[in-house]
């Protein structure tokens, strides 16, 4: 290749009848034309496979700077677009060669489309720039080193997959670019609000060195822990007319002064128009679902008109849970204290039940230390997964006897009478059968009587006995 | 029907829909404080969640709504769904040889490792249609919903006639322990329980008011 590649030069150069070694011809004779055409062509695409071109997004890491170039593209979001077929773009000639080669008996190239919306040739392509040189790193390559990095991809693995495809880096190399990229973190991509802060807690046990052959003598530890992370609430959530927490602490404080205690009360009533009012209109709106043949459970597209939130995890802090109000009071504290929080006027925290349950009480007992001092503390509860599980929980166990009894029919063994939030999911599968299966049948059984539309009736009626 | 509530409610939270969830929770406090439910803390935490909810003052009230729940990918997730997703994460890649500083090391790097994972899970996931997209598929349950129809029309009717005449037989077969047994079938029925509980609610919701917001003044 090396004693044919300065021949196919020069021949292209003549071909193409560059002022170098003489001039484009004045006047051209028509009737070879279309043959030189062609053969200028070929010595032309021949010219540029001796040339790859580099695409955007590739970075050498003999370049200075180029590592941490890579970090901050892959902070942004700005690699995502147009990379499907870059290398394949770049290099036209190189994609055009591929496209026209035939494999073993083939007389012909069969015709090659897009693969999932990616360039046939692009991994190729790819892989010739990565086996030019392992410096050379495409921002994929860097990318899937990381998401392999993440979900703890075994040693063995990760060097055959470096061996053979050289489509990640090893480990050691992106360990190190992730603690380069931590350094550069931009935070979040969207305004955040100003004044308020957010953060959100929840503990964790895990079993240490339970099963380790170093062990002599002992059954393990247990590391308990309550994790931490800091939530960037976007500016879009927050009116315009808000003027800081110093000047709504100065008229008074963050709550009202009067409600109306009657009114308040009365909300809670089972038979508050509100209530009952959402009660048909959902009655309705779910068996309309279930009589049309379609899903209730099904669920709509949503766009939420906020960003994707951006979290930042911290720490954890270790040995201290929620089971008193000591680790609470502790972990509150590390919260305020921190260099994320402790300029805030006001802390949003949130957590599970038992977090919000604790925070409420806390505040209740110290209300000047945590609703007159900043950053003030507003406790959040959790509504998906546990407010969910609790709102299911309760139901549940009151219609336990005919929920197991439909399993029954089904021959589900899974369902228990009392389930806990780790049989979350197989518990609310079933619901979803038994939910769209009495609907079904209110919605058959109402066309040879009356209007299903009357909650009331039915539900008595179906109450079994 | 308590599955068209937890429909609603699971809705309603993926919408970021804050009054909603507070008209929910008002309508779930009976079945809380039901003997069989017995949901002593939820049923508490319910009533501070929408005293929160009414007593802040304005612009900070919006501002509490409009943040009840938090944007995950597409649709919006309670506020303990980031630390249940980090704990699961930990648990999933910290599984041998677990030290502290193994995992203070794997969330350290998560901020940013996770960040690129997104990233390509959109580069991958751009091609299929929006709705494959932002939600999961459900599973085919058609077989057993049949099922339990035909149970139904088998053993309660399958005309509006037959399902609706009063009975107190146990047609369904049902386990009556906890419903009260055969005796009292009525008095103890799911619907009766709920409407039971119900008794003594306004002196409930103000006994938590002024034990955990000691500060308010009510007029």
């Amino acid at each position: 290749m090396a004693r044919v590649s300065p021949v196919i030069a020069i021949l292209c150069v003549l071909a193409r009848g560059d002022a170098v070694l003489s001039r484009p011809a004045k006047r051209r004779n028509t009737w070879y034309e279309p043959v030189f055409t062609a053969a200028e062509k070929v010595l032309a695409s021949a010219s540029s496979l001796l040339h790859l071109q580099t695409p955007p997004f590739t970075f050498h890491m003999d370049h200075e700077g180029s590592r941490e170039a890579l970090a901050d593209v892959l902070w942004s979001s700005a690699w995502t677009e147009g990379i499907a077929s870059r290398f394949s773009d770049a290099n036209p000639a190189l994609r055009f060669l591929l496209e026209q080669q035939c494999v073993d008996e083939q007389s012909v190239a069969p015709r090659f489309g897009e693969r999932q919306g990616q360039s046939r040739w692009e991994a190729g392509i790819k892989a010739i720039f990565r086996a030019r040189s392992d410096r050379l790193v495409p921002v994929e390559t860097a990318a899937t080193s990381i998401m392999w990095l993440n979900y703890a991809i075994p040693q063995p693995v990760w060097r055959a997959a470096s061996y053979f495809g050289r489509f990640v880096m090893s480990r050691k190399w992106t360990e190190e670019l992730c603690e380069l990229a931590m350094q550069r973190d931009p935070g979040p991509q969207y305004p955040v609000v100003e004044g308020i802060t957010a953060a959100v807690f929840d503990n964790l046990s895990m079993q240490a060195a339970y099963s380790s052959f170093s062990v002599d003598g002992t059954a393990g530890t247990r590391l308990e822990m309550t994790n931490w992370a800091t939530v960037f609430l976007p500016a879009a959530t927050m009116p315009d007319a808000f003027a800081g927490i110093d000047a709504v602490l100065g008229s008074g404080g963050i709550f009202k002064r009067l409600i109306n205690l009657d009114e308040f009360l009365d909300s809670f009533s089972m038979y508050a128009a509100d209530i009952v009012h959402n009660q048909r209109a959902r009655w309705k709106k779910y068996l309309d679902l279930a009589a049309g043949g379609s899903s209730i459970w099904e669920t709509e597209q949503f766009d939420s008109p906020y960003p994707r939130t951006r979290f930042y995890y911290h720490p954890p802090i270790f040995d201290r849970l929620q089971s008193s109000y000591e680790d609470v009071n502790f972990e509150i504290n590390t919260m305020r204290r921190s260099t994320f929080h402790s300029l805030s006027d006001a802390l949003m925290l949130g957590g599970d039940g038992l977090s919000f349950m604790r925070m409420i009480h806390r505040v209740s007992q110290d209300p000047r230390l945590y609703l007159e001092t900043k950053p003030v503390v507003m406790p959040r509860m959790g509504e998906n997964p546990h407010g969910l599980f609790h709102i299911m929980h309760g139901d549940w166990r009151i219609w336990a006897p005919l929920l197991l009894r439909l399993a029954a029919v089904v021959n589900n063994r899974q369902v228990k009478a009392d389930p806990t939030i780790v049989d979350f999911n197989r518990h609310q599968h079933f619901l979803r059968i038994v939910t769209q299966a009495l609907s079904e049948y209110v919605a058959e059984i109402s066309r040879s009587g009356t209007t299903m539309l009357h909650a009331n009736t039915f539900c008595e009626m179906l109450s079994v006995i | 029907m308590f599955g068209f509530k937890y429909v609603d409610y699971r809705n309603a939270v993926r919408r970021n829909e804050s009054h909603h969830l507070d008209l929910l929770w008002r309508e779930n406090l009976p079945s809380t404080r039901t003997a069989k439910a017995n949901k002593v803390n939820y049923r508490q935490m319910s009533v501070i969640l929408v005293y929160w909810g009414c007593a802040l003052v304005e612009p900070l009230q919006s501002f509490y709504h409009q943040t009840r729940t938090i944007r995950w990918v597409h649709s919006h997730v309670g506020w303990d769904m980031p630390i249940e997703k980090l704990n699961m994460w930990i648990k999933e890649a910290v599984i041998s040889n677990i030290t502290e500083l193994q995992i203070v090391r794997f969330i350290w790097r998560l901020n940013f490792v996770q960040h690129v994972t997104r990233a390509i899970k959109g580069i991958i996931w751009s091609m299929r249609d929006d709705e494959k997209h932002s939600t999961a598929t459900l599973k085919d349950i058609d077989t057993d919903v049949q099922a339990i129809k035909q149970f139904l029309r088998t053993h309660i009717g399958s005309t509006y006639a037959v399902a609706t005449q009063p009975s107190d037989a146990n047609v369904l077969n049902v386990n009556m322990a906890d419903w009260g047994g055969l005796r009292t079938p009525r008095g103890s029925a799911p619907f009766n329980q709920i409407r039971n509980a119900q008794a003594g609610y306004r002196e409930y919701v103000e006994r938590q008011l002024t034990k955990l917001c000691p500060w308010q003044r009510w007029s």
